[in-house]
């Protein structure tokens, strides 16, 4: 009889008799019986989660064999919601990843770090600007325009921050700063393990904010022993990738005077023989006989004027160990991320102590704090006007290559011109400051075997500062004479957990654990903005934001919010081969009125461990057979404060008296929904994990079907209603999918050992029920609404995005294209746009409802953002401590609108740069098979979205590859272990996208305007080197 | 525990809070005239968008050149911005009458403040009816339950308007009796002075002069002209005894509240920056100078021929050039010499009393014809010659003229006495397409031309704006069927 320390039988332990074939597996009871060909022999017995033991037998007839369970297995526990439960016994959606060495040197974020490694879980870099937000995606897109990223918990404490942000400093003039978030406050160094909850069973414990996944992350703790320390550093250099090719100089001036000649005017500029070009001016004569004293331009290639290699170092040290009683992790690191950019960078320190204490043997106490400053310059700027003058990125694009052009430096019209790279990167701050504080403390007392209260005490704790400096180099900043901003965020959240665990063994056949719990969640932010302009003396930037001489009143605003919940879960094993789950949670909350506020939120899993069964017992090189069925409920309730409410906020600028003194004047801020309530999300999901060889083989695969009703849409309404927009519970989404992970080792010796893993999910959204009367769109009528106004200039001041029922959400809107009009026949035929008579060279629009007129009738679907699937793949090889690894992630099937071609890709009569073949490749009666418009079309600003700017988005890269070498130092006292290694990231991109990188999503968490690549950064390549020491 | 989901704003006031008190209701109140004065209306859009589309202006934005060339796109920068911050003054006022009309408390200024009310959701609608004709008429502050809305007949719209603003006769003080800036009853009467004048100018029905006369004649004699032309634009000689309702600019916060002076004050004609955007047309100029030459009236509205920039550069305007940019007049009304960029301290004149004496004259016309007509004319002719240093020959007072031709000019003299002060808009479009077309569209078309004009289309939509994309694609009871003509 085979049974562990506590005196339970162990059923499938298997048992061999050493160095013979001869063996036998316990059953239900824990019983096996063996013949023995000779005595004494000895008996290897073995179960999962166990120490392997050895018994010699002499004359026994019975024998009852204990087995220790294997303390160092850790990696058998998986994290789960409010509890933890051995692998083999989870019954939901739950994929862990263990961040291994290679991997974690790569990455600066969480999101890295489980970037393509979780089937199903898509994350997304919303830009390559040094401390640029992640989207994470988990199963589809969860939401219409709400918040669709997941719920992270550090170690118990809830973190539910991803897209929060300071206010804008600047409000007015149609800035738009790129939120800078994602999730702060942990380094990928300090992280154990991460768990991502897919499926509603594994989630519905965090009832009201499981919709959206759930990402769990543990920190790592001190193992008992000597003090371990181990100490990294990594250097990397990158480098621009992908960069656009435009003009040079020369041809650029070749193609302004073209411009010239079409309309009929002298040319802008003369080139010498010597291939030295000045201002033309009267006529040719006259440039020939001033050549001496005419002055010559001055040529200059914006991308090498700007971009400069990335450093990027990275330190880390940190000790860990432990007692009986007790163990710690104690860590600190600095790190310095450089843009490509000048003057951008992200740079962080940070410390986290992790200490759990036995007080006695039933009082466990666990203590965790962490803290990080972070320090960002972005020198970006981004606005969601077309304006090239309000983004450095557009402008080394589309800046005139000419230096002290005049276009460079002022404008006359706030949408057209450009200030030079070099004026933006020396007169525009936008500096960030962050303090994050996580903390927690977590006692458990055992109050019999059965039962374990644990309360824990989670605290995040924010404080952001963001500022923002316009000089006078800059138009906006000469508009109004310097322009500063600062905007502070203080937020501090905390829950409060108490649960009661209990498990119980009720005989060998009936287990039985669960949870049971309250919990308090509150959080209060504090939000100022500071405005102010006109600035005599500007040598302090936005600091000096006193010395200002027009000001706004300081904007003072406090967002308070609670959840109360009840939770419970119970788990039941018959058999050891049949799981019960089942959970439930009620959640209350400030967001909605009384009456609408509390949701529930129940869920149920059923797994069966099909290997456990007598039949498939037999077959030894299986190793696991799980089946896992779940269904569950969850909620999302991520909309902002008071939307039930209609506050009266203070008007933008104060009213003014007969004296021009200020009168503060009050406006109703929002129109209030006293019948929102939560988004629920009915989730089906059906799994089957399979292990071979002891698990060296795992192959998962998921199946799943969700539907999201009553969405908390942040609905645009007409504005006749007094307002843009309200928040709503409207509409419901459908997504299904399936997912499947592998991983093997394929080899695996002491020596030599080969891994390869790889992961794929499929999604399909759908817009079941958008609940709104169908009307005409284009030629159609949908029950559908369009998304947001991409920007508010010159180009793509439309929207993009169409929800349309019955289809994929944030289809793409606008006019579908025949190539150009290139002989007669076609301008014949071809329709007038706006009252404008098409000519040879244009745009060939497609007119929808031939009626000659292109108008918004002949708007149409034009692509589809949404990828079929995305997968990721990598291997790792090791042989005699020499390492090789690889990753790759892509994406397949998405469409992208490059909304930058709207400028880029049209040889226009503007004096900004183009691309080359929007020039060489234009249409002219000399090459009337050419793929651009003429040189001189104009109309790209209008006519706004047509399938031109459509490209195709899939890609797949080589994430990073890694050659590591474990210098042998066995012999060496002082160091345990050394590990050095030489990585490339980012080497290769195979993709169509044209734009820098089809991994772009220009306005991350705004579900309203999806897939678009909006004034993006360029991505870098950058190799690094790194060592790891322990000792 | 649900007190603990109790969470109510800290920062912010609950309506209760802001309707209980006299200074709750001025500070609500105040955030009505805000709304009004708001970029998206008063400060930019009109001089943005509907100068432009007057058909009298031009202007070199980019991003509006559709409407500035009379083909606007329903989703124009500027309309996007209009229609909404028009409504959102719409349902602030609905707010104020809502909470005040139900109101039991003994707050003194109830009336004053239910009278602003109402003029200014009267003044709005009349804005609305003119730009968009019937739109959805809201009268209630919107709930969850209202928040589509069909669009009304132009008839139900301009009986809201003028119920409105009989309500507001009745509520709003008399001279004296409040603050200077703010709306009196004869304010009231003037506006609805405006609003029988526009229908009668549609319809040409006997009633509505009369009714026009009836309301006009009451403000007749209540305010007085200022003693020269060109001090009404004076920087700091605001609130005048010839205004009769002017929204009120201040150099206050530093959130732009208005973009009037970088939109018509000519680049580096100061030393800070500015556009120089909206320009009169050359016909708008040169029909002016033809009519009065000399006209004192013209050196007050107009820089013209060039001007010297800050840095001392003489710049060629129209009509020294008719090319580019400068190939225009521009409007000097608007002169702020020390404006800090940001926050414009220039008020906005909204109704003067000469508008009134030239819409008395216009009814008198209609009604009986020239003979008493004159003197109104003659009321601020004479003070248009008078530029204080010497009297001016032109603008001559009108003498025998018929009826015909009084019309006629009367139209005219709109245009040299209040241009550039958004009434073109209007009164090109209130006498009906055929005038429009030969008056804007034909002028324009025929007149003197550079390298920038746009010739506009012989078009019937341009009489109004369309109803902007987004108020179609939120609002489920306006369709694209019930967009406006030619859209």
């Amino acid at each position: 009889k085979v049974t562990d320390n506590s005196n339970f039988p162990l059923p499938g332990a298997s048992i061999i008799i050493k160095n013979t074939t001869q063996g036998a597996v316990t059953d239900i009871d824990g019983d096996f019986t063996l013949e023995f060909s000779k005595r004494p022999a000895t008996l290897v017995v073995s179960y999962l989660g166990f120490i392997t033991k050895e018994i010699v037998i002499q004359n026994e007839k019975e024998i009852a064999i204990t087995l220790e369970s294997d303390e160092q297995k850790l990696d058998e526990i998986v994290v789960i919601g409010y509890g933890e439960v051995q692998r083999k016994d989870i019954t939901g959606s739950v994929a862990t990843v263990k961040p291994e060495e290679d991997r974690v040197a790569q990455s600066q974020s969480v999101e890295s770090l489980i970037q393509g490694l979780a089937a199903g879980v898509y994350v997304q870099q919303n830009g390559n600007e040094p401390g640029a937000p992640a989207s994470i995606k988990i199963r589809g897109l969860n939401s219409l325009t709400g918040n669709t990223e997941p719920l992270y918990v550090i170690d118990g404490v809830i973190v539910d921050s991803a897209t929060e942000d300071t206010l804008d400093p600047l409000s007015g003039g149609n800035s738009y700063l790129a939120p800078q978030s994602g999730i702060s406050g942990i380094n990928p160094r300090d992280i154990e393990s991460i768990e991502v909850l897919k499926d509603a069973s594994a989630t519905a414990i965090y009832g009201s904010r499981g919709a959206n996944g759930v990402i769990l992350i543990t920190t790592k703790k001190g193992k008992s022993g000597k003090t371990k320390f181990n100490f990294t550093t990594l250097s990397r250099i990158g480098t621009v990738t992908n960069d656009i090719e435009v003009l040079d100089t020369e041809t650029y001036t070749k193609y302004g005077n073209e411009v010239r000649a079409n309309q009929g005017f002298n040319p802008l500029y003369y080139q010498y023989p010597d291939g030295s070009i000045a201002y033309f001016d009267t006529d040719e004569a006259f440039m020939i006989a001033n050549a001496n004293t005419i002055e010559r331009i001055q040529g200059v290639d914006w991308s090498d004027d700007t971009y400069r290699l990335a450093y990027t170092r990275n330190y880390r040290l940190s000790a860990s160990g432990g007692t009986d009683t007790g163990n710690y992790y104690i860590a600190g690191g600095y790190l310095n991320n450089e843009g490509t950019i000048p003057r951008s960078f992200a740079k962080s320190v940070d410390f986290v102590v992790n200490l759990n204490n036995d007080l006695s043997d039933k009082l466990k106490l666990a203590t965790k704090v962490s803290a990080t400053f972070v320090n960002n310059s972005a020198s970006k700027g981004t606005d969601n006007l077309g304006g090239t003058n309000n983004n450095l990125v557009r402008q080394i694009i589309s800046g005139s290559p000419i230096l002290a052009f005049s276009d460079n430096i002022n404008t006359d019209d706030f949408e057209e011109a450009l200030d030079g790279p070099r004026a933006w990167i020396e007169d525009y701050d936008d500096l960030s400051k962050e303090v994050r504080v996580l903390g927690s403390l977590k006692l458990d007392y055992k109050l019999s075997d059965m039962f374990t209260y644990r309360v824990q005490f989670g605290a995040d704790y924010r404080n952001k500062e963001r500022k923002v400096w316009y000089g006078t180099g800059l138009f906006r900043g000469s508009q109004v004479n310097g322009e500063a901003g600062i905007s502070t965020l203080q937020r501090f959240r905390y829950n409060l957990d108490n649960t009661l665990m209990f498990k119980k063994r009720i005989n060998k056949n009936n287990r039985i654990n669960g949870t049971i719990g309250a919990i308090i969640d509150q959080s209060q932010a504090q939000y100022t903005t500071n405005q102010a302009a006109d600035f005599p003396n500007k040598d302090l930037r936005a600091d000096g934001i006193s010395f200002g001489q027009v000001f706004q009143p300081l904007f003072f605003n406090k967002q308070n919010e609670s959840i109360v919940s009840f939770l419970g879960r119970f788990n039941y094993t018959l058999f050891d081969r049949y799981l019960f789950t089942a959970t439930y949670r009620a959640d209350g909350s400030s967001k909605f009125a009384e009456g609408k506020r509390w949701g529930h939120f129940p869920a149920f899993a059923f797994a069966w461990k099909l290997n456990e069964e007598p039949f498939l017992r037999k077959i030894e090189s299986l190793s696991e057979a799980k089946l896992r069925l779940g269904w569950g409920l969850t909620g999302k309730q991520g909309i902002p404060n008071y939307r039930t409410l209609t506050p009266f906020g203070p008007t933008q600028s104060p009213y003014s008296n007969s004296e021009g003194g200020a009168l503060t004047a009050i406006v109703p801020t929002n129109l209030a929904n006293p019948d929102l309530t939560w988004e629920t999300t009915s989730q089906y999901n059906a799994g089957f994990d399979l292990g071979f060889l002891d698990n060296r083989v795992t192959l998962t695969t998921d199946v799943y079907y969700k539907e999201i009703s009553d969405l908390l849409l942040n609905v645009e309404i007409g504005p006749s209603t007094g307002f843009s927009n309200y928040y709503a519970n409207q509409g419901d989404l459908i997504n299904k999918g399936i997912e499947f992970s592998l991983s093997a080792d394929v080899i695996s010796n002491e020596k030599f050992k080969w891994t390869v893993y790889g992961n794929v999910a499929f999604n399909r959204n759908e817009i079941s029920r958008l609940g709104l009367p169908p009307a005409p769109f284009g030629t159609q009528t949908y029950s559908a609404f369009l998304g947001r106004q991409i920007s508010g200039g010159n180009y793509f001041k439309t929207e993009a995005n169409i929800f349309i029922e019955g289809q994929a959400p944030g289809l793409f809107y606008g006019y579908a294209t025949d190539g150009i009009i290139s002989n007669d026949t076609e301008l014949a035929n071809a329709a007038t746009f706006n009252g404008i008579s098409p000519q040879l060279g244009d745009v060939n629009l497609v007119d929808q409802n031939n009626d000659g007129i292109i108008n918004n009738t002949d708007l149409t679907i034009i692509g589809d953002p949404n990828p079929d699937f995305n997968y990721g793949f990598g291997s790792n090889v090791e042989y005699n401590g020499l390492s090789l690894g690889f990753f790759f992630n892509g994406v397949q099937g998405n469409q992208i609108a490059n909304g930058n071609l709207l400028r880029e890709g049209y040889a226009d009569t503007n004096t900004t740069n183009i691309r080359k073949e929007a020039y060489f490749d234009a249409w002219r009666p000399t090459n009337v098979n050419g793929s651009y418009p003429r040189v001189g079309y104009n109309l790209a600003a209008d006519t706004g979205f047509t399938d031109r700017l459509i490209e195709d988005g899939s890609f797949l890269r080589l994430s990073y590859i890694t050659l590591g070498y474990d210098i042998p130092v066995k012999n060496d006292k002082f160091i345990e272990s050394a590990y050095v290694s030489l990585s490339g990231q980012n080497l290769l991109l195979f993709t169509k996208y044209s734009g820098f990188d089809p991994e772009v999503n220009s306005f991350s968490f705004d579900p309203g305007r999806v897939g678009i690549d909006w004034n993006s950064f360029p991505n870098q390549r950058s190799f690094s080197l790194s060592l790891n020491l322990t000792f | 525990c649900d007190t603990v989901l109790d969470e109510q704003p800290e920062t912010f006031f609950n309506e209760e809070q802001i309707f209980s008190s006299e200074e709750g209701v001025e500070s609500a109140i105040n955030g009505l005239y805000q709304s009004f004065a708001d970029p998206g209306y008063h400060g930019s859009s009109i001089h943005g968008l509907v100068a432009p589309f007057s058909g009298k202006f031009y202007s070199n934005q980019g991003a509006s050149q559709d409407a500035t060339s009379l083909n606007c796109l329903p989703n124009n920068t500027w309309l996007i911005r209009l229609w909404p911050a028009m409504y959102s003054t719409i349902n602030v006022s609905n707010v104020i009458i809502q909470n005040l009309e139900n109101s039991t408390l003994p707050l003194a200024n109830k009336d004053i403040a239910l009278g602003q009310a109402y003029f200014i959701r009267a003044a709005t609608y009349f804005d609305l009816v003119r730009y968009f004709g019937g739109v959805p008429l809201k009268t209630s502050p919107t709930t969850a339950q209202t928040l589509h809305t069909p669009r009304s007949s132009v008839e139900d719209t301009y009986a809201l308007i003028i119920e409105d603003f009989e309500k507001a006769k009745q509520l709003l003080p008399n001279a004296g009796e409040y603050l200077i800036d703010r709306p009196i009853k004869t304010a009231a009467n003037a506006y609805l002075a405006k609003v029988y004048l526009t229908l009668a100018s549609a319809s040409n029905d006997r009633a509505m002069w009369q009714a026009a006369y009836d309301e006009a004649i009451q403000v007749y004699g209540k305010y007085t002209l200022t003693p020269t032309y060109a001090e009404l634009f004076e920087l700091g000689n605001e609130n005048t005894s010839e205004s009769i309702f002017e929204i009120q600019y201040g150099a206050n916060g530093a959130v732009r509240n208005s973009d009037v002076i970088r939109i018509y004050t000519l680049k580096d004609y100061y030393n800070y920056d500015t556009f120089g955007r909206v320009r009169p047309n050359k016909e708008t100029y040169d029909q002016h100078v033809n009519q009065y030459p000399g006209d004192p009236r013209i050196d007050a509205t107009f820089i013209a021929n060039s001007y010297t920039t800050v840095a001392g550069k003489v710049v060629k305007l129209y009509p020294a050039q008719s090319n580019g940019n400068d190939g225009y007049t521009a409007i000097k009304k608007y002169l702020e010499p020390n404006f800090n960029g940001t926050t414009a301290n220039t008020n906005l004149i909204k109704i003067r009393y000469a508008d009134v004496l030239l819409m008395l004259a216009e009814i008198e016309n209609e009604l009986n014809g020239p003979a008493n007509a004159y003197q109104y004319v003659n009321e601020f002719l004479t003070r248009a010659r008078n530029t204080g240093s010497s009297i001016a020959a032109e603008p001559a007072d009108w003498s025998g003229l018929t009826q015909e031709e009084f019309r006629e000019r009367i139209m005219y003299e709109r245009q040299y006495e209040l241009l550039g002060e958004n009434h073109e808009f209007f009164d090109t479009r209130r006498r009906g397409y055929e005038y429009f077309l030969r008056e804007v569209i034909e002028k324009h078309n025929n007149g003197p031309k550079g390298n920038r004009d746009f010739v506009y289309p012989v078009s019937v939509k341009n009489m109004l704006l369309p109803i902007p994309s987004i108020e179609i694609s939120g609002n489920q009871k306006i369709t694209q069927a019930d967009q406006n003509p030619g859209y």
